[in-house]
Formats: structure tokens, sequence, C-alpha cells
């Protein structure tokens, strides 16, 4: 029944400061059917996917209050299904990123980041969803 | 210290002068046995010589009137041969000194012996010889004084008539020596020796006082450990040993006061020889990093102070016991394991280096080197420690600063390039949302701009090479200048911008372009937090040293935790009010780095909910002033 809900409100959580990002990522994901929640940081993201649930989490790295890399280690700790997580990040901090390799649904987007990649990369993500969803 | 063979000396002599003091007992001993012998034999003398004289005595008797009855039927001339012939026998015999027949006028016939005998100084006794009647016998010494000398005498009758006179003279003739002395000469002697006898013990006695003396003060000078020359007054045999011995003393005091000198000096050279090892010790204590050596046993064998400190250990404790005992830190263990198996195996191994952070107390880089002698044979293993966290902390900071360059230059890209794809995407249908657009991209450039302009001046700065190009300004234009940039900004906020200004200020001797990106990030910052509808007041005054441009706003404040951390590079206030404002986080660090160039200060006050104020002093050049 989770489930039903579950695809026809198909929810992506975007966790960053910047607000351009939060705005540009709305205005791309929106009008592709998707519902798109916001945060502003690491905290307010964690409150955000206890509430929502997001099948897909778009994080930013460098937040006040708690980075990328917590809030992703955080919500995989959640029982139950795992979000698919991209990390929105750059090369720099590619030392940071090994602690986060070893997780499987986990993806990274270096900066500066393709409104349009993301879209796509979404999308890609839901399609085997969409699948076993339309078989029973 | 030498001391008990100083004691042996000591009571070795003093065993010997008790020894000698033995020696003095049993010979004054052997003086009264001696005397008491004497006194034997004299009386043995005197009897001897009372035995002597009665035989003597009997003998002489006997002979006289021998030689009387003989010399009575031969006194006729041509028989006198004979008579002399008997009297010779009877000398030989008996011993006789002389013998000697002659008339009553004294006229010897026969004579034989000595020729004192018929004359001289025995006159007398040859007067009584020849006017006695009897048998006589006399006693004189004859006139060599030699001999005690007997004479017996009988007158010759014949026909009842006095013919001539016989006379023998005897000496006795005694083994005995002491039968010599007369009774006199031995109680003189005994009269002599015996009141002497308590003279002898008294000064005996007395001499044997300063020994005792003597004696006491060797076992006080033995026992006090004290060397002292013994005081004394005693004089002859003791005087000379307590002399003998004061040398000792002497020599002795002076034996040890240079042994007691040489192991001083010993001593002190022992130390300057420690002192000189340890100067080596010294400089690697005070050498920061830490050393380390190891034998090959695993051993330790030396740590420097930076070690004990490190560690928190003492050389004491730790020297001869194996590293793992007292150093607890895997990393410098499994480094120190891995070099050694490193170093069997392929040999001389060179230096390495492992940089491990330990705990809270810093960065430590750890450096190993075999530790050989000069032929090359492996002593162990050398580790040094070098504390390395203050460069690692300035890495770590320039990290940090890289970090945040990239991050504060890909913000405004990450928006520039995902603005421009919506745009030329076509995702953006309506015309006011394009408009956004376009404006945000513009912003976003113009940010990268002068993040770049920041950056640049910040490291120009930094690195010293920034050049100010100081020239007389006058601050009002310069206010106005600034105001101006942000007006269009402050009025799309409705903001309010108070100007308290004078009439006149005058010129300042300042690097115009400098002064004006500190004042505009300053005014620019004032616009930026402060929100619709607020005011900003930007207030000018002149005191003797300083000009003073402040820079007033009604926005949220600044959080007191923040406060310290403002002019910070890259500083972000965890605030989100102000963190929804876009900044390079260089603008305020710029400003004061540049007002400090001008030996100028900027200082803040603020009060959250009231507002900010930013004062700028910028010092005035009165020399110039006075030239107008």
């Amino acid at each position: 029944m989770m489930k039903e809900t579950l695809k026809d409100e198909k929810k992506v959580l975007v966790v960053d400061d910047d607000l351009f990002m939060i705005r540009v990522l709305k205005l791309k994901l929106e009008p592709a059917g998707f519902q798109v929640l916001t945060a502003r940081n690491g905290v307010e993201g964690l409150e955000m996917f206890q509430k929502h649930k997001p099948h897909v989490v778009i994080t930013d790295v460098n937040m006040p209050r708690m980075k990328g890399w917590e809030l992703c280690r955080k919500i995989n700790e959640f029982p139950g299904d795992k979000p698919e997580i991209i990390i929105v990040t750059s090369l720099i901090e590619r030392e940071e990123r090994r602690t986060i390799d070893e997780f499987s649904n986990v993806k990274f987007l270096d900066k500066p980041i393709s409104p349009k990649q993301v879209l796509d990369y979404i999308q890609d993500h839901f399609k085997p969803v969409k699948d076993m969803g339309g078989q029973p | 210290m030498n001391h008990p063979n100083t004691y042996e000396s000591l009571k070795r002599f003093i065993r010997v002068e008790r020894e000698s003091l033995a020696q003095f007992f049993g010979l004054s001993l052997i003086m009264y046995a001696l005397l008491i012998v004497a006194i034997f034999l004299i009386a043995f003398g005197r009897y001897e010589k009372i035995n002597e004289e009665k035989r003597i005595h009997t003998d002489g008797f006997t002979l006289v009137n021998l030689l009387t009855a003989f010399a009575r039927s031969n006194l006729e001339s041509d028989k006198q041969m004979d008579l002399y012939h008997v009297a010779d026998i009877v000398k030989r015999e008996k011993g006789l000194h002389y013998c000697i027949i002659m008339d009553v006028e004294g006229n010897p016939f026969v004579r034989i012996g000595e020729k004192f005998s018929d004359h001289s100084g025995i006159e007398q006794i040859i007067q009584n010889a020849i006017s006695s009647d009897r048998p006589l016998k006399q006693v004189y010494e004859d006139p060599n004084g030699k001999n005690r000398i007997c004479e017996f005498s009988k007158p010759i009758f014949s026909k009842g008539e006095k013919r001539g006179i016989v006379r023998l003279g005897i000496i006795p003739q005694s083994s005995f020596i002491f039968s010599k002395l007369n009774d006199s000469s031995v109680s003189l002697a005994l009269v002599i020796i015996f009141p002497l006898a308590p003279v002898f013990y008294y000064l005996f006695r007395n001499s044997l006082r300063p020994l005792k003396d003597l004696q006491k003060k060797m076992d006080e000078v033995v026992t006090t450990d004290q060397f002292y020359e013994i005081d004394t007054k005693a004089k002859g045999e003791v005087g000379a040993i307590t002399r003998q011995l004061n040398k000792l003393i002497t020599f002795f005091t002076r034996k040890y006061h240079a042994v007691e000198k040489a192991r001083k000096d010993l001593e002190i050279s022992n130390r300057v020889e420690a002192y000189e090892k340890n100067k080596i010790g010294a400089i690697l204590d005070h050498l920061g990093d830490g050393v380390l050596a190891i034998n090959s046993e695993g051993q330790i064998l030396y740590v420097n102070q930076s070690i004990e400190n490190f560690f928190n250990i003492s050389r004491q404790q730790v020297v001869g016991h194996t590293v793992e005992e007292f150093i607890q830190n895997e990393t410098l263990l499994s480094f120190i394991k891995e070099m050694k198996k490193g170093t069997k195996g392929l040999g001389p191994k060179k230096q390495s280096v492992l940089t491990h952070s330990m705990d809270e107390k810093g960065t430590f880089r750890f450096v190993y080197s075999p530790l050989r002698n000069v032929e090359g044979d492996s002593l162990g293993e050398l580790v040094i420690i070098k504390d390395i966290t203050t460069q690692a902390m300035a890495e770590q900071a320039r990290s940090e600063f890289l970090s945040h360059v990239a991050h504060e230059i890909r913000s405004p890209l990450n928006t520039i390039k995902s603005y421009t794809e919506m745009l030329m995407e076509g995702d953006i249908k309506d015309q006011e949302t394009e408009k956004e657009f376009y404006n945000v991209i513009t912003m976003e450039t113009e940010r990268l701009a002068k993040l770049i302009e920041d950056l640049l001046n910040i490291s120009k700065i930094e690195m010293g090479s920034l050049t100010i190009k100081k020239g007389m300004v006058k601050p009002l234009n310069l206010i106005e200048n600034c105001i101006s940039a942000v007006m269009s900004q402050a009025v799309r906020k409705n903001i309010q911008v108070k100007k308290l200004l004078p009439e006149s200020l005058s010129p300042l001797d300042i690097d115009k372009n400098l002064i004006e990106i500190a004042l505009l990030n300053s005014i620019s910052n004032a616009v930026k937090y402060t929100p619709e509808g607020g005011t900003i007041t930007i207030q000018a005054e002149e005191e003797p040293d300083f000009t003073f441009l402040s820079v007033r706003d009604t926005g949220a404040g600044i959080r007191e935790e923040d406060l310290p951390h403002i002019f910070d590079k890259f500083y972000r206030s965890s605030d989100e009010s102000i963190q929804q404002q876009k900044g390079t986080g260089l603008g305020l660090s710029l400003a004061k780095e540049i007002v400090n160039l001008h030996g100028g200060e900027i200082k803040v006050e603020s009060a959250v909910g009231e507002g900010s104020s930013f004062t700028f002093a910028l010092p005035r050049d009165n020399d110039f002033e006075r030239m107008f």
C-alpha cells in the first residue's frame, strides 16, 4: 500500500545551503513529476528524511550544522529501504569520499553540476521501480 | 679513604711500644736478680776469704816453724846452701811471696823473692819481727800497693841465743774475685744499692708514665679519627718515641691529606669527564626532536629528554629495557618492527620516514636509521621523532584555505553553469523567472570576479608583495564613491542611507583603491545584512591623530561567539540568516589587512537584534597638513 503511494509521488530531498541550487533543482525536477523537498543543512535534511522518507536524496557536502558525509551515514543507519543518495561534491574532497564508498546506494556528482544530468540520473533510477510497480 | 691502614699502622706501632715496655720490665727484673746474685756472691766471697785466711794462718805458722827448726841446725855457713835450697822449695811449693832468713841485725843470710821485703817501706814490719821472741803474724800492703801480704816470722834460737829470724811472706791467692772485696766495700755497695732501689723504681715508674700517656693519646688519635700531634713533655726515650710518633702522625696526616686531595681531584676530574660526556647528552636533550637509540636486542640504549616528555617516561627507568615495555605507541612500535625487518632483508636500509598523528599531542614524524659503528657493524637502530605539529598545522591551514577557495569559487560557477543550462534547455517558461535567472548569473559572475580579486589582494598582502600606492585622498570623495556603488542595492531593499559627515575632512595619505575596497566591503556588508526598510549610517569624524570613518547598520548584529572570528578568512557564521547572504568570506579579512597596512585599525561593535558598527581609524599625516 505504501509502495503504491510512493509510485505516484516520487519524492526527492534536496539538501543544500545554497538557495540558488535548491531553486534550480526544484525548477528542473518538479516539471518532471517529482515532489521536491528541501532542507538547508544536514540536521534539517535528516529531519525531512525521517518525516517523508524520500526515494532520492541530493545533498551538498559543505553545509553548516551537519556535513553531507554525516547526513549520508545517518540516513543509511535508518532501517528499511535505503534511498538513492547523490552527493554533490568536488574533486578536492575525494579523501573524504572514500569513507562513503562502502555504500552501494551513494553516487557522486562533481560540481559544477548539470540539472539535466541530475534529472536523467534520477529518472534512470526510477525506471526499474516503475517497471516493477507496473507488473502487479 | 685509607683510614683502616692508618689505624693498623698506628696499632702496630703501639704494639711495638708495649713490647718494648715489657722488655723494660724484664730488664729491670734481671737487674734485681743480678743484684741478689751479687749479694750472694759477695757473701760467698767473704766465706771463701775467711777460709783462705785460716789456711794461710796454719800454713804460715807451720812453715815458719819448720824453717826455723831447719835453719837452727844449718846456720853454719857451709850449710847455708842447703837452707837456701829448702827455702826455695818451700817458696815454690807453697806459693810464698818471699822467704828471708836474716841475722838479728837484719842482714839476710838467705833471701828468695821480692826485693822490697828486706827494707823499703816495711822497716816497722822487719823491726817487729826482729824484736819479737815469739812467732809473729803481720799483715801489710806491699809498697806497690798491689797485694796484701801476710808475713809470718819466728826468731831462730841456738844455744839460748837469738841467732836470726825467719820471715815468710804469703799473698793470699784467691781464685774468687769477690773474696778480694773486704767487708766494708761490700756493705758500702749494699748501702748504695738498697736506697737506690726505690729511686730506680720511682724513675722506672716515672719513665713509664709518659709511655702510658702516649698510649692513651694514641688511642684518642685512633678513636677520634683526628690527626693531631701528641703533646708531651716527656724526655729521653719516651720523648724520642713521642717525637717519632708525632713525626709519624705528621707523615700520616700529610699522606692522608694528599690521598684525600688526590681523591677529590679524581672526583672533580671524574665530574669534568662526566660533564664532557654529558655535554653531548645535554645537546641532545635540548634538541626538540626525540632521540631513541635501541641495540640489536631491542633494548633501549638511550632516550633524550624529548622522548621522556613524549612518552612520559624517565631515562633511568627505561634504559636496558625493551621498547615495548615502556612505549605504548603502536604506530611507532610497528614502524620500528617494519624497519628492522627491512634492514635484515635488504641490508643497510637508509633513513625512513613515517608521519604519524599522536593523539592530542600533535603530529610527529618518525625517522628511522640503522646505528653503525665506524667499521659499519650494526649497533642497533636510531629512531628520531620529530614534532612537526606546527608544520602539520600550517599544512592543514593551507589545505583548508585551498579547500575554502575551491568551494567559494565552485559555488558561483555551479550556479552559473546550472542556471545557464536551464535557460539553454528551455526549462524556464515564464519571463519573470528568466529575468531572475539572468540576474543570478550576473550576480554570481560578479561575485566570482570579486572573490578572485580579493584572493589576489589577500595573497599579495600575505606574501608582502602588495605595494601601497599612497596619495592624498579626500575622504569625503571616497565615502561618496562607496555609497554610490551600493546605492542601487540599498534602494532595492528600501534601505535608508544616512550620512553624518562634516563639511570638510582633511585629505589622507592613503592608497585610494585599497581603502575603497576596505570601506566598500564594510558598506556592502551593511546593506547585505540589513533587512528591508533598515538604515545604514555613514559617519566621519576627525581627531588630531586619526580620521574615523564608521558604518553602522540596523541589521541582525553579530553573535558574540562570532565576533572574535569575523576577520578570519572564510569565516562564516553558523547563523542561517547570515548564511543566506552570499559572500566571499574574505571581505572583512581583507579590509582589516588593508587598514592595518595603513597603520590604522578597524573596530567592531555589535548587539544582536540592534545592529553592528564598523569603525575605521585611519592615521592623519600631520606633516602634510602643516604644509598647507
